[in-house]
C-alpha cells in the first residue's frame, strides 16, 4: 500500500488538471488525519476494498465493522466525501451531485405517456411524465378509473406513437378492473388484444399492508422486465377502511408516507410513469365554500398532497365530456381541457374533432 | 460514543488524540465530561495515565478557545442579502431579501410554491450584488420529486433578459443538485457531502426541498422514543446547517410541509390556559387557531412540520398559503423583517412576484 498520499484534502488546483478521476479510488488515499493503516485494514478486511464502498455506505454499515468506533467511522465517511471528488464542468464536486444542467437533460430523455386525448396531452405538455408520481382526483364516474384503463393500454405503445414502449402494472384496490375494456381500447390503438392483455400484470390489493407488499414485488418484476407505467386504482380507499378515527391517523399517515415514497423510489429507478387515483369527500364543515365554489377535496390529508408531483382534478361536464383541471404541478401552469369518455377509452370532444 | 471529533473537527490528530478519542468512545465521555470530570475520575474511567490527559486537556482547551474575536462591524458588514427578483417579496423579507448566515423556511401547504421561491433564489444568488445577488452559486436538495429542471430553465431564461449584461453570470450549470430518496441518504449527504462541498465550491445558497417527507416517513411512530430520536437527528442537521451559513456566509432556505392541527374545540381565549402550547403556536406557528375559531374554519387550522423542536432551530419562518388562486406570504418570525406583514404574490412565467 503506498503511504505517499496527501493526508488533506489538496486544494482544488491540483485536482482541475485530471480532467475525471477514472476507475476506483484506492483506499489507501485515506490515510492520515486520524484514520491509521490499522483502520484500513479493518476495513479492507470487511469487504470494503475502495474509497467509492465506503463513502456510499451508511454509517450504520461502517460501525458493525469490528474495531471501528463511531467517530473513526464519522471520520471515514468525512475523508472518502472529499477524497472523492468528480470533475463536473471542471470543478470539482463530490459524487452524487450534479449540475442542473446535467440533471435537465437526464430529465429530459424522460419520456411522456399519452392519454389518448390530444387537448389532454396538451394540457399537461405531452402526456403522464415518468419518473414522478401524477394523482387524478375526482368524483365517482368522473374518469379516472378509464384514464387509467387507457393508460394500460396506450404505455405499450412504440415512443413514436407517444407509448413507452412496455408494460404495465396494474394494482387495484376497489375491484374495478375490467379485461375487456382493455381489449376495446387496444383495437383503437390497432394493437393485438391478447399481447396487451400478456403485458398488464394485474394486482389485487386486499388491506394496506398488502398494499405496501405489492410494491416489492413490483420491484422485482421491473427488474426482470421493461415496465413503463405503475398504476394504483385507488390509493386510499384500504387505508380508508384499514384505518379509522383519529386515534389512528398517524398511524395510517405514515403508512401512506412509506407507500408513497416507495412509489417515488419506483419512479426514479425504473423510471416508469407512476399514476395513482384519489377519491374526493365533501367539505362540509366550516364556510370553505364562502372561497371556493368547488368543496370537493382529494382525500389523504397533506403527506399526499406533499407527495405528488402533479396533481389533476377530474369533473363531470356535459354527457361523456369530463373536465380536467391542472390542481398542483412543478412546471404546468393552472388550466383546463375537455375530454370524453367513449368505447375505446379516453378521447377527444367529437364536436371538435369535426 | 464521543462528541469530541463533532466539536473539535479540526483537532490536530497526533497519536495521542487519537488513542485517546478511542479511549474516549469506550468509555463514552463526552467532550463536557472531560472539562467537568477530575483527572482522577477521568484516568479511571479511561483507563489511561494522568499525565497523558493532561496533555490531552491541554491540546483540548487550546482547541476551545475562542479564536480571534471578530469586531461586531466586521460582522454586519459580511452580513449579505439575496434579493429574491421581486421588491415587493424582499421588502417582507426585511427590504432586501433573503439573509445569509442563518437557516430561513418556507413552508406551506402542497402547490403555494414553496419550490419555486426556492428555485429562484438558486437563480438570483448568481446575481452580481448590483443587481441584488452575491454571486455565488446554489445547491439544491431535493427529498421529494428532484429539481423540476424544465421550470428553473425558464426562470433562468426570464432572469437573462431582465438582466441582459449579467446573462453569462446565470447559469444552470451553477445550480448543484441532488435527490435523496431516504433519511440516511439526506443524512450522509448533508452530514459528510454538503459541507465539502459548500467550503470548496463557492456556494452562497443551500436550498432543501424539504425537510420534513423523510422524518415523517421513518419516525412516525408513536411513543416518546421515536420522537426523542428525531428531534435530536434534526437538531444535529440544523447545527450542521447553520454552522455551514455561518462559516462560509451562505444563506439556507428550507422548505417545510404543513400538518393538519386538531385543535380541542376552543371558541375563546379564555377557555385554553395561554401557557399551554397550543395557545402559544398561534405565535411561532403562522395559523392563528384563534382566527380560525372567529372566522369558523377551525378545520383548516394548519401547523409546520416537525413541531416545535424545528421551530427552535430555524431563525426565520415565512408561511405561504393559497386559497383558490389567491396566495399570500406572511413572516411569522425574523431577526431582519417585522413579522405579520401580509402579501399577495402570483406565480408568473418569469416567477413568483407580489401584487400590490
Amino acid at each position: 500500500m503506498p503511504s505517499q498520499l496527501p493526508s488533506t484534502v489538496t486544494g482544488q488546483d491540483s485536482y482541475n488538471d485530471e480532467p475525471v478521476i477514472s476507475g476506483p479510488t484506492p483506499l489507501s488515499m485515506l490515510e492520515g488525519n486520524g484514520i491509521t493503516a490499522g483502520d484500513l485494514r479493518k476495513v479492507l478486511e470487511a469487504g470494503f476494498n475502495t474509497v467509492e464502498s465506503i463513502a456510499y455506505t451508511p454509517k450504520r454499515a461502517l460501525l458493525n465493522i469490528k474495531g471501528i468506533s463511531e467517530s473513526k467511522a464519522d471520520k471515514l465517511l468525512t475523508e472518502g466525501a472529499q477524497d472523492l471528488v468528480i470533475s463536473v464542468a471542471c470543478k470539482l464536486v463530490p459524487m452524487g451531485f450534479t449540475t442542473a444542467t446535467e440533471y435537465h437533460q437526464r430529465r429530459s430523455e424522460l419520456i411522456s405517456i399519452t392519454t389518448g386525448s390530444k387537448q389532454l396531452d396538451t394540457l399537461l405538455a405531452g402526456g403522464i411524465e415518468t419518473g414522478s408520481i401524477t394523482e387524478v382526483f375526482g368524483e365517482f364516474r368522473t374518469g379516472k378509473s378509464q384514464l387509467c384503463h387507457t393508460l394500460a393500454v396506450t404505455c405499450q405503445l412504440p415512443i413514436d406513437m407517444g407509448g413507452g414502449e412496455g408494460k404495465c402494472l396494474y394494482i387495484d384496490t376497489e375491484g374495478t378492473f375490467r379485461p375487456v375494456r382493455l381489449l376495446s381500447i387496444a383495437q383503437r390503438f390497432g394493437l393485438n388484444g391478447q399481447e396487451v392483455l400478456d403485458n398488464v400484470a394485474y394486482a389485487r390489493a386486499y388491506n394496506a399492508d398488502h398494499q405496501q407488499q405489492l410494491l416489492n414485488q413490483a420491484a422485482e418484476l421491473m427488474a426482470n422486465s421493461r415496465f413503463s407505467i405503475l398504476i394504483v386504482d385507488s390509493i386510499m380507499s384500504l387505508y380508508r377502511t384499514d384505518f379509522s378515527g383519529r386515534g389512528e391517523l398517524a398511524a395510517r399517515q405514515m403508512h401512506v408516507a412509506k407507500f408513497l415514497r416507495t412509489l417515488q423510489r419506483l419512479a426514479d429507478e425504473f423510471g416508469i410513469a407512476v399514476v395513482i387515483t384519489n377519491q374526493v369527500v365533501a367539505q362540509v364543515d366550516g364556510n370553505a365554500s364562502m372561497y371556493n365554489p368547488d368543496p370537493k377535496k382529494p382525500i389523504g390529508g397533506n403527506i399526499l398532497a406533499h407527495a405528488s408531483t402533479t396533481r389533476l382534478s377530474l369533473k363531470k361536464g356535459r354527457g361523456e365530456q369530463r373536465i380536467c383541471k391542472v390542481y398542483d404541478s412543478p412546471c404546468l401552469p393552472e388550466s383546463e381541457c375537455v375530454f370524453t369518455i367513449s368505447e375505446d377509452g379516453i378521447s377527444d370532444p367529437k364536436e371538435e374533432n369535426e | 460514543m464521543t462528541d469530541l471529533s463533532h466539536i473539535c473537527p479540526s483537532f490536530l490528530h497526533t497519536e495521542l488524540t487519537n488513542s485517546i478519542i478511542s479511549s474516549a468512545d469506550a468509555a463514552n465521555l463526552t467532550t463536557t465530561d472531560f472539562l467537568t470530570l477530575s483527572l482522577d475520575a477521568l484516568a479511571k474511567k479511561t483507563g489511561r495515565h494522568v499525565v497523558e490527559l493532561r496533555r490531552f486537556l491541554d491540546i483540548l482547551m487550546r482547541e476551545l478557545m475562542p479564536q480571534s474575536p471578530v469586531p461586531l462591524l466586521v460582522v454586519t458588514d459580511r452580513q449579505g442579502f439575496i434579493s429574491t427578483g421581486d421588491k415587493l417579496i424582499d421588502k417582507v423579507l426585511g427590504g432586501r431579501g433573503l439573509a445569509t448566515g442563518c437557516i430561513s423556511e418556507f413552508v406551506g401547504a402542497s402547490s403555494v410554491g414553496k419550490s419555486h421561491i426556492l428555485m429562484q433564489l438558486c437563480l438570483t444568488v448568481q446575481l452580481s450584488r448590483a443587481n441584488g445577488g452575491i454571486g455565488r452559486k446554489a445547491v439544491y436538495i431535493s427529498t421529494e420529486s428532484g429539481l423540476e429542471t424544465r421550470r428553473l430553465n425558464q426562470l433562468l431564461f426570464h432572469l437573462r433578459k431582465r438582466y441582459p449584461d449579467e446573462a453569462s453570470n446565470l447559469n444552470s450549470e451553477n445550480v448543484l443538485c441532488i435527490t435523496c430518496g431516504d433519511l440516511e441518504v439526506q443524512e450522509h449527504v448533508i452530514r459528510y457531502q454538503l459541507p465539502f462541498l459548500v467550503r470548496t465550491q463557492n456556494i452562497g445558497l443551500i436550498a432543501l426541498d424539504s425537510i420534513a417527507s423523510h422524518y415523517r416517513a421513518e419516525h412516525g411512530e408513536r411513543g416518546t422514543a421515536s420522537l426523542h430520536k428525531r428531534g435530536n437527528e434534526l437538531v444535529q442537521c440544523a447545527e450542521i446547517l447553520r454552522n455551514l451559513a455561518a462559516e462560509c456566509g451562505c444563506a439556507v432556505a428550507v422548505a417545510n410541509q404543513i400538518r393538519d392541527q386538531f385543535a380541542k374545540k376552543k371558541s375563546s381565549e379564555s377557555e385554553i390556559d395561554i401557557f399551554d402550547l397550543d395557545y402559544q403556536s398561534r405565535y411561532f406557528s403562522g395559523w392563528d387557531w384563534l382566527d380560525a375559531a372567529s372566522t369558523g374554519d377551525i378545520h383548516e387550522l394548519k401547523v409546520p412540520a416537525l413541531g416545535l423542536i424545528w421551530t427552535n432551530c430555524v431563525s426565520q419562518r415565512a408561511v405561504l398559503k393559497r386559497n383558490g388562486s389567491k396566495r399570500t406570504i406572511v413572516i411569522v418570525f425574523s431577526p431582519y423583517a417585522s413579522s405579520g406583514q401580509v402579501l399577495e404574490y402570483e406565480i408568473r412565467a418569469e416567477g413568483v412576484r407580489g401584487v400590490v
